[in-house]
């Protein structure tokens, strides 16, 4: 009895649990077609930012003695990253590969939401980042 | 459906240079208008216009009536391929077909012997033409009301081209279709309404002694 109502219940909830996941999914699709794109950004962006970070952090030093602190650096590379890198790498784009925007406008995606869906992208990547660098800091 | 494209007081210039003075152009489901025109005459600035990625001081254009301002930001409504290869080059074929597969009919991917043969291989490493038979397929099989198709031919064999114009015809069933192309033997052979650029301006073509009146085409020795 207690098994043909959970089956039952079961039946009911599947279209419901498909009218939900289906939005998801689709929307799922679509974030996909913005990879191409920020891969391409987030690349020279990993490179710039590293180096920035670098020469960043020695400049602090001939300005303090005790040089960077952690938290300094951390702050260093999250500008470089959310802020000169993140530009340099949409800017690289537009000057080398400008071609490929209307690969994203036939997919119904304009050049503003490129760079704001890829800059989100780029908040969320660096929450790890901060998390990991924070674990670093206690050990 | 018949679906309508008005595009109407297209004015662009470069500078001091007037490229596009007053143009008007008209394009219905079933049609395959044929622009033709001498270099630097404005035939890709206009189709740029007509997409809404290339901004201009003065334009009118509605779709079945309706006024929009960029007509690419609209669903369903145009796709454009531009004269340059535009896929990303460090993807492979079956990905950018993935990509597109929101409105393209996968199995038109998968018949193609063409297409077949180069499935995992990335854009860049692709010849010109196969790179620009990709695209012009992608660009068809996009659910849209109209095609505008700059140079579509280029780079292509002519067993490809011949593939080609028999999806175009076949599209225009049920798509507007404009496309321009510097062999304009093969925009005669599919085109269903010619027009031409001259002097800024857009002329309706009937004939061919029309061609040579607007000194598209070299009067015939005698």
């Amino acid at each position: 009895m207690f098994h043909f109502k959970y089956h039952n219940l079961i039946i009911s909830l599947l279209p419901l649990a498909t009218i939900k996941t289906l939005p998801n999914f689709l929307f799922l699709r679509m974030i996909k077609k913005y990879i191409p794109y920020s891969w391409q950004v987030l690349k020279l962006n990993l490179i710039v930012t590293p180096i920035a970070t670098f020469f960043g952090t020695i400049l602090s030093k001939s300005f303090s003695e005790k040089g960077a602190s952690p938290d300094s650096i951390l702050y260093l590379f999250m500008i470089s990253f959310l802020g000169g890198g993140f530009l340099l790498g949409v800017l690289y784009f537009e000057l080398t590969k400008s071609r490929e925007y209307y690969f994203y406008y036939n997919l119904g995606i304009s050049k503003l939401k490129l760079v704001l869906m890829t800059y989100l992208y780029h908040i969320i990547l660096s929450i790890p980042i901060i998390i990991l660098a924070r674990y670093a800091e206690l050990l | 459906m018949q679906n309508s494209f008005e595009a109407d007081s297209i004015r662009k210039s470069f500078g001091n240079k007037q490229v596009l003075t007053d143009i008007y152009l008209s394009c219905k489901t079933g049609d395959i208008i044929g622009l033709l025109g001498r270099n630097g005459s404005g035939k890709s600035t206009l189709l740029k216009i007509l997409y809404g990625t290339l901004y201009t001081d003065f334009k009118h254009i509605s779709v079945n009536g309706e006024y929009m301002k960029q007509p690419f930001k609209e669903e369903g409504i145009v796709s454009f391929l531009c004269q340059d290869n535009f896929l990303p080059k460090n993807l492979t074929v079956k990905k950018v077909i993935q990509l597109f597969d929101y409105s393209v009919n996968e199995s038109e991917f998968f018949n193609d012997d063409i297409l077949s043969k180069v499935y995992n291989t990335k854009i860049g490493n692709l010849s010109g033409g196969e790179s620009r038979y990709l695209e012009v397929k992608l660009i068809l099989g996009l659910d849209t009301q109209f095609v505008f198709l700059d140079e579509p031919f280029n780079g292509m064999s002519p067993i490809h081209i011949d593939i080609i114009k028999d999806l175009i015809r076949q599209k225009s069933s049920k798509k507007g279709i404009v496309l321009t192309d510097h062999d304009y033997r093969n925009v005669l052979d599919i085109a269903n309404k010619y027009m031409i650029l001259f002097d800024g301006g857009i002329k309706v073509l009937k004939s061919k002694e029309d061609f040579i009146y607007w000194g598209y085409l070299p009067e015939e020795k005698q």
